[in-house]
């Protein structure tokens, strides 16, 4: 496999805090890549580098050969992007705002393909919605469309699933394996272990801005998870978190759910 | 090309479907120039009808506002919100974003100055001169600029959108008041008209009654006016640019 995404003993630094400490690593074509670990473990600072948000204190980040430091508009027209914060702007509607992005990324779209493409996202309805007018879930998946608007080769989701109840996270996960189904490489972050577990061909563990671990899910739960105690074991599988635990002595952290209404939305996608 | 059109019709639009925009940027003045019009409308001031004095005070007034209070928080806000570091995120050069924005807020400073002057024109029989209308619509779009440059400079200097609105509101409010737009700087004791005479608002304001009302005579000589102007948008640039942030600290 070719490496899409070739980051090279990266380090960042914010005043005297190391948020990135030496990381190395590649990311193939075609493949979902977790950045899995807890808040503050360097996975965000790590994916800013990529998008050229935040230039590294060291170290090398390319993105389809491309170096991100020297070609970074080259680089960003390249990439599909969705931050943690949504942060759309309010006083546009939805189809506005991907006219907006269109634009942005100098991609002609008539008004069927800006409809065609909410379609693809369950927000036909919402088209002359505002994002206040938006569940959750619907912002999220406003923010991927977004972020696919230019076609990319490369889609970074910054805790895509954070913030949404159940079945908006697994309305977001049904759109991130149709990223893949459609070619594009897909890499996220993530303090879900259920996240990494479901989405990811292959998931790095981060923790205090090193790479501690990196492989497959089932990979690192073979080589890395404990025995479960056996009144455990007859209730559930060894996980990731299980892994997390036994490589740094500390838990993921929790996540929090907003109820949010999808029932609809997924009834359709599946 | 299209980019920046583009860009440039959704700023417009989001200035315009802003409730604090429509309210302080049209609402506001009107109101304003209705009240003093109601008050003063058949009184004299420096030798020409009150209202006709008044009216350029209140475009004055607005272009300062729209600076100091508008200019200050809409990129502190857009900064704090994420939006600046999602558009950052894109290959959109900065100098489009701010090219279109700039642009933007011009036109909808001359759009408000037009209502504001047709308002006190058809309502109170307000003049000014036709001939130095294209005088008028460059020393407009002249001050347009420089206090948009300094409501950024403010934003970018301020840590967070209320600080931001806080050091805006504190420029803002005494300059109204000493700079020569409903209030004559001879009524001011004379060592604070001696200081009012440097502020960007008098010196943007003495330029364009001296434009519009042939009749007026300047407080100081327009080279030094202009001058003053053109320091006030450098010193507001150079802070700008230094302090400018794409995201929250």
């Amino acid at each position: 496999m070719n490496a899409m995404i070739e980051i090279n003993d990266l380090y960042v630094r914010y005043g005297k805090v190391n948020a990135v400490n030496g990381m190395s690593l590649s990311i193939q074509v075609g493949e979902v890549f977790g950045l899995l670990g807890p808040n503050g473990a360097g996975k965000t600072s790590t994916l800013a580098c990529i998008q050229g948000l935040v230039r590294p204190n060291g170290g090398t980040v390319r993105v389809a050969g491309h170096d991100v430091s020297r070609e970074g508009m080259a680089v960003k027209a390249l990439l599909g992007v969705q931050l943690q914060k949504t942060a759309l702007f309010e006083e546009l509607n939805a189809s506005e705002l991907v006219e907006l992005f269109a634009a942005i990324y100098n991609v002609p779209m008539s008004k069927a393909d800006v409809a065609a493409l909410l379609a693809h996202f369950g927000l036909s309805q919402k088209a002359t919605a505002r994002p206040t007018q938006l569940s959750g879930g619907q912002q999220q998946r406003l923010a991927l469309a977004l972020a696919v608007v230019n076609n990319p080769q490369v889609v970074l989701l910054d805790e895509p699933g954070t913030g949404l109840d159940p079945q908006a996270r697994r309305g977001v996960w049904t759109l991130i394996r149709r990223m893949q189904s459609e070619g594009r490489t897909v890499v996220l972050t993530t303090h879900s272990m259920e996240e990494a577990q479901e989405l990811c061909d292959r998931v790095g563990i981060v923790d205090g801005g090193k790479l501690i671990a990196l492989d497959t899910p089932q990979a690192l739960i073979a080589r890395h998870a404990p025995p479960l105690p056996p009144a455990e074991a007859a209730r559930r599988q060894p996980n990731l978190e299980d892994v997390f635990l036994a490589l740094t002595g500390h838990g993921l952290g929790g996540t929090h759910a907003s109820q949010d209404d999808e029932s609809a939305w997924l009834a359709a996608v599946a | 090309m299209r980019r920046f059109l583009v860009l440039t019709r959704s700023m417009f639009l989001m200035n315009l479907r802003d409730r604090s925009t429509l309210f302080w940027g049209f609402a506001f003045p009107i109101g304003l120039i209705l009240l003093y019009g109601a008050i003063w409308g058949g009184a004299t001031m420096g030798g020409v009808s009150a209202i006709t004095w008044l009216m350029i005070g209140v475009v004055v007034l607005n272009i300062m506002a729209s600076g100091m209070i508008g200019d200050s928080t809409w990129f502190a806000s857009a900064r704090d919100k994420g939006q600046l570091q999602r558009l950052h995120a894109t290959p959109l050069p900065p100098l489009q974003l701010i090219g279109s924005y700039v642009l933007v807020r011009v036109l909808i400073g001359l759009i408000q100055a037009a209502l504001i002057c047709t308002v006190a024109m058809l309502v109170y029989g307000a003049t000014m001169s036709l001939s130095g209308l294209a005088l008028g619509f460059g020393l407009a779009v002249l001050g347009l600029v420089v206090f948009i440059i300094l409501g950024q400079a403010v934003g970018a200097a301020a840590p967070s959108v209320r600080s931001a609105m806080a050091v805006g509101q504190v420029i803002y409010f005494p300059l109204m008041f000493l700079s020569n737009l409903f209030l004559p700087l001879e009524a001011l004791p004379g060592w604070l008209a001696n200081v009012s005479q440097w502020t960007p608002a008098t010196m943007l304001v003495d330029l364009l009654r001296t434009a519009l009302i042939p009749q007026m005579v300047a407080t100081q000589a327009a080279w030094v006016n202009l001058l003053g102007l053109g320091l006030y948008g450098l010193l507001g640039l150079l802070v700008a640019v230094r302090f400018f942030r794409w995201s929250p600290r």
